[in-house]
């Protein structure tokens, strides 16, 4: 084991020669690519800066309508009013139709009577008197 | 958040080793400083938030998946290019290249003779180290090279601990093994190797 670490260290030893002996156009595009590599970090922190402050006008925004919410509430208000009142009057408009169905039937004469022709003829007979 | 300048010294420091683990992993210098690029560039824009504590770490998950990406791709364009070239004309010419050729050319100034010799040692290393197996050469590197320890070897290749341990202690197997075939013992090795 020891002597495996050893062989191991002693050919590390001469690889890092080597790549300290690196031709010097290799480690100019080396040192090239590392720029563009920092460059890209500085790209990337500021479009991360630039998208913070997109937040923060955007948060502004935010605040004039969370301050402004009283108009909205108003108009929420309003549109529940008309909602209630439209309601209201089909429920009325229901009722009524329901107040006829019940005079019908609480009547003494029998539902069949009403759509008897004589029925009529008796009917006008003694409006008239 | 690091900073910039913290980025770049990472960066400076690393960068070096980095092309050279790529350079074993794919045997060509453009493809290498490609994949070298595109991992600092990855860094920088997915991770430059994160602590420079993470940044080693990060840095070589990312290396070594840009590199699995590059065989990922080379195999689907040689796929296409034998099949292609299997219609083609027979040019003799083919682009392969002997890994020795392009290390011999890497050095070209005039030095002494134990300068010569270490150069010698460095170049069947380096080329030991490209003959390797992909997952032993990745331990070898990351666990010996890089400094990591088991466990984080282990989670920058994404298998077991005992599975480090294995590769690496036959990648060492393997290269001991090149190096004595070469006529360098480990003494030998002892006696060249820079002590970190």
């Amino acid at each position: 084991m020891m002597d495996e670490k050893n062989t191991a260290k002693a050919i590390v030893g001469l690889l890092d020669e080597s790549a300290s002996r690196l031709d010097q156009n290799i480690t100019d595009k080396l040192a090239r690519a590392r720029e563009q590599a920092v460059g890209k970090l500085a790209q990337g922190a500021r479009s991360a800066h630039d998208h913070n402050n997109r937040a923060g006008v955007a948060s502004l925004f935010m605040d004039y309508f969370y301050h402004h919410r009283v108009f909205s509430s108003a108009a929420l208000a309003c549109s529940a009013l008309l909602i209630a009142f439209v309601t209201t009057q089909q429920f009325n408009n229901k009722e009524a139709e329901g107040q006829g169905d019940a005079f019908l039937l609480a009547s003494e004469l029998p539902p069949e009577a009403f759509l008897d022709k004589e029925f009529h003829t008796w009917l006008e007979e003694s409006s008239q008197q | 958040m690091a900073t910039a300048q913290e980025l770049s010294d990472f960066l400076a420091q690393v960068e070096r080793r980095a092309f050279k683990q790529t350079v074993y992993a794919v045997r060509d210098d453009h493809a290498a400083l490609d994949i070298v690029q595109d991992a600092m560039l990855k860094l920088a824009e997915k991770y430059g938030s994160r602590p420079v504590a993470e940044y080693p770490m990060l840095f070589q998950r990312i290396l070594q998946n840009t590199m699995r990406d590059y065989w990922r791709r080379q195999k689907t364009r040689n796929l296409w290019t034998t099949l292609f070239s299997s219609f083609g004309s027979n040019d003799e010419d083919d682009d392969e290249r002997d890994p020795l050729e392009v290390l011999g050319s890497e050095d070209t100034q005039d030095t002494p003779d134990t300068q010569v010799e270490r150069s010698q040692t460095i170049a069947i290393i380096e080329n030991a180290l490209q003959e390797l197996p992909a997952r032993q050469r990745e331990a070898f590197v990351l666990r010996y090279w890089e400094d990591m320890d088991v466990a984080e070897t282990a989670v920058a290749m994404g298998c077991s601990q005992g599975s480090v341990k294995t590769h690496c202690s036959r990648a060492v197997r393997a290269l001991a093994a090149i190096l004595e075939k070469n006529g360098i013992s480990r003494e030998e090795l002892g006696k060249s190797g820079v002590e970190r």
